[in-house]
């Protein structure tokens, strides 16, 4: 069960090798390899987990309710394969554009100091961190695995040390500074109130609480606080105001890791905490997924508003979160595995756009309003083009599956709200369509006043053109992917595996446990 | 360069930087069943050094401090990952017990070892910080 270990030690040994070794063409190896290795255990875990085994690793052999629990479970298993999946992508990525100009116009000084003054060791130690918050039991874990990711995403930021990064930067450190304070008495109250932080614990204890006293407004506090942290984390509508102005500012292969992987890890908090730990919170969920209807709308809404390639995109992002949430929330845990299939999907689509904004950039400039490249450069219109229809969710591309999927899902609880959120649905999906033709009639349509072609590194058009051929193998693959999807939230929703394995040795009520304390317990006493 | 001129400063410094080195080394050892620890101690010398640097001009370390997080995290992740190559789980922590001459009965830990890690990030960081912060202002100054 050590192999649980390994996603996290990896990035924090080649991170931590990196700052030492002097030369970028051995820094660039070295984190090529962790990233490779890094790829092969996350799969050989997700392998494990399929068979239907939730893996435990009780670290320094602590039992669980007193220990630190890493847990894979299939949820676990797929976040993990993204994420070494999109990290190996980003570190080719970065490799290939730390040595040219970051844009159009701009000195390629600026990024050679990026990569000097360690890019690819803080992307090691952000990796570390998503892959800690994926792998984690226990609350207060998954705090400083929070932490980790959080401080090396302010270095990846600020780096370079541009104006609007600088600018940029500083709101993206108070917000999530906020919300981090919050999500730490959060962990607290939760440690006092209920007397553990491992997840696995506080499922149990939460449900023998409810069970016998019914609904507790103090928990339902401490959920709404959790609630609160994660979607900030994952940017639902009015929490994710720090989104759409940070993320494009920083280098494009930061830019692009953020917003396909930094968000949902947000997003896999809060599936963590309403499948496994506050399961019965139903107006939380409620609320939850009023915003995601929103925060569809809103970012669409944002994309059709922008005229910049990568803001238009972070947008994009945004409105994908909202469906990924609405299929999370959506009653009964019926769309749970509609979205984690949008999940695999989304993760790929807003990376491979990011790459291909990344390209567009270094060809004219931040704006995609320079008309006539379709003739210069056809290939990247034509992935521009696929990535658009998975973005939209046209027929062909899995974003017409995994749309399909959710909207279904949605009707087929049927009620009043349901109804609403999957009619937000099909409106966004023709706003998303209109903004993504927008894009196109902009930068790839029109006359071209192009003077001459602008060589582009072969690394970067070599990783988009792998994350997009990624993105149309989803599609062909959408069966098997579909029923894993399937698997991972049946596992999620009922959850007796995922608790079963963390409490293994601890599963008779223990001496000297006292009971969570209840208003109630006096009355209690005296019946 | 002399930016401290001020004599007793100066003088009560030396003995200062002695002591507190003591006082880290101390708080470094009692961390494991007392409150201490490489964290505590890491801050302790770390302010011993700007002391140091501060009063006497003079580091005291010869090495770049920027270089020891590298290091401290090599020491500890090693530290963490050593049990499994033995098949144990990850960060088991071996301990038991020598007896010395002079000292007498004294238990040992392999967890000091990951602790040692955690105090040179420590001392790593918070000198690197204070580098870069004072590197700010001296170009502000002239």
């Amino acid at each position: 069960m050590n192999l649980l270990a390994l996603p996290i030690l990896i990035p924090l040994f080649s991170g931590a090798v990196l700052l030492l070794l002097p030369s970028r063409i051995w820094r660039f190896v070295l984190a090529c390899l962790a990233a490779l290795l890094c790829l092969g255990v996350s799969l050989s875990i997700l392998n494990t987990v399929l068979s239907g085994k939730v893996m435990v690793l009780q670290m320094s052999n602590w039992p669980a309710p007193w220990g630190i629990s890493l847990v894979a479970d299939g949820l676990t298993g797929i976040m993990l394969a993204l994420s070494a999946l999109v990290g190996l992508l980003t570190v080719i990525f970065a490799g290939s554009s730390l040595q040219h100009e970051p844009r159009r116009g701009q000195s390629k000084l600026v990024n050679e100091l990026r990569e000097r003054f360690g890019f690819q060791a803080l992307l090691q130690f952000l990796l570390m961190g998503v892959n800690m918050s994926f792998l984690t039991g226990d609350l207060f874990n998954l705090f400083v695995a929070f932490e980790v990711m959080l401080i090396s995403s302010y270095g990846l930021l600020l780096i370079g040390n541009e104006l609007p990064q600088l600018r940029e930067g500083f709101k993206y450190v108070v917000v999530n500074l906020i919300a981090s304070a919050i999500f730490v008495v959060a962990a607290g109250m939760i440690y006092g109130l209920i007397g553990t932080l491992n997840m696995a614990d506080i499922a149990v204890k939460v449900a023998q609480h409810t069970a016998s006293y019914g609904p507790d407004a103090r928990l339902s506090l401490l959920a709404m606080m959790l609630a609160l942290v994660f979607a900030t984390k994952a940017a639902v509508f009015p929490l994710g105001f720090w989104l759409p102005s940070s993320y494009p500012v920083p280098a494009a292969a930061a830019s692009a890791f953020f917003a396909a992987l930094l968000t949902k890890v947000g997003v896999y908090s809060l599936i963590r905490t309403f499948t496994l730990m506050f399961p019965e919170e139903d107006l939380i969920k409620t609320l939850l997924l009023v915003l995601a209807a929103l925060s569809m709308v809103v970012g669409a809404l944002g994309m059709i508003s922008q005229s910049r390639w990568r803001h238009t995109l972070a947008f994009a992002n945004i409105s994908s979160i909202g469906y990924l949430l609405m299929g999370v929330f959506t009653r009964q845990n019926m769309g749970l595995s509609a979205a984690l299939y949008y999940l695999i999907h989304t993760v790929l689509v807003i990376f491979t756009l990011f790459l291909i904004a990344a390209l567009a950039e270094k060809i004219a400039g931040l704006k995609y309003t320079s008309e006539g490249h379709l003739n210069t450069y056809p290939w990247l219109a034509a992935s521009y083009f696929i990535a658009a229809l998975a973005l939209a969710g046209l027929p062909p591309t899995t974003g017409f599956i995994a749309k399909y999927a959710l909207i279904s899902a949605s009707l087929k609880v049927g009620g009043l709200l349901n109804n609403w959120v999957a009619a937000a649905a099909v409106v966004t999906g023709l706003l998303l369509l209109y903004a993504s033709v927008e894009i196109w009639r902009g930068f790839f349509w029109g006359e071209s006043h192009a003077v001459h072609q602008v060589s582009l590194p072969a690394g970067m058009k070599g990783t988009m053109a792998a994350s997009l051929g990624l993105l149309v193998l989803l599609a062909i693959a959408s069966g098997p992917l579909y029923r894993l999807a399937n698997f991972a939230a049946d596992q999620l929703s009922r959850n007796t595996a995922y608790i079963a394995a963390v409490l293994v040795e601890t599963q008779a009520p223990r001496l000297g446990d006292p009971p969570l304390p209840t208003d109630h317990g006096v009355e209690e006493e005296t019946h | 360069m002399t930016r401290y001129p001020e004599i007793v400063f100066k003088t009560l410094a030396m003995p200062i930087v002695f002591v507190l080195l003591a006082i880290g080394f101390h708080f470094f050892l009692r961390g494991h069943n007392a409150p201490g620890g490489g964290f505590i101690a890491g801050l302790i010398v770390a302010v011993t050094a700007l002391l140091a640097r501060m009063s006497l001009d003079r580091r005291l370390l010869r090495l770049e401090p920027k270089t020891l997080v590298p290091i401290g995290l090599l020491i500890a992740m090693t530290t963490g990952a050593f049990p499994m190559l033995l098949g144990d789980a990850f960060l088991k922590s071996a301990h038991g017990h020598t007896r010395w001459p002079f000292v007498g009965d004294f238990e040992w830990a392999s967890a000091a070892l990951f602790d040692l890690g955690v105090f040179l990030v420590v001392i790593g960081t918070t000198l690197t910080i204070i580098d870069l912060l004072a590197e700010d202002n001296l170009e502000e100054a002239q």
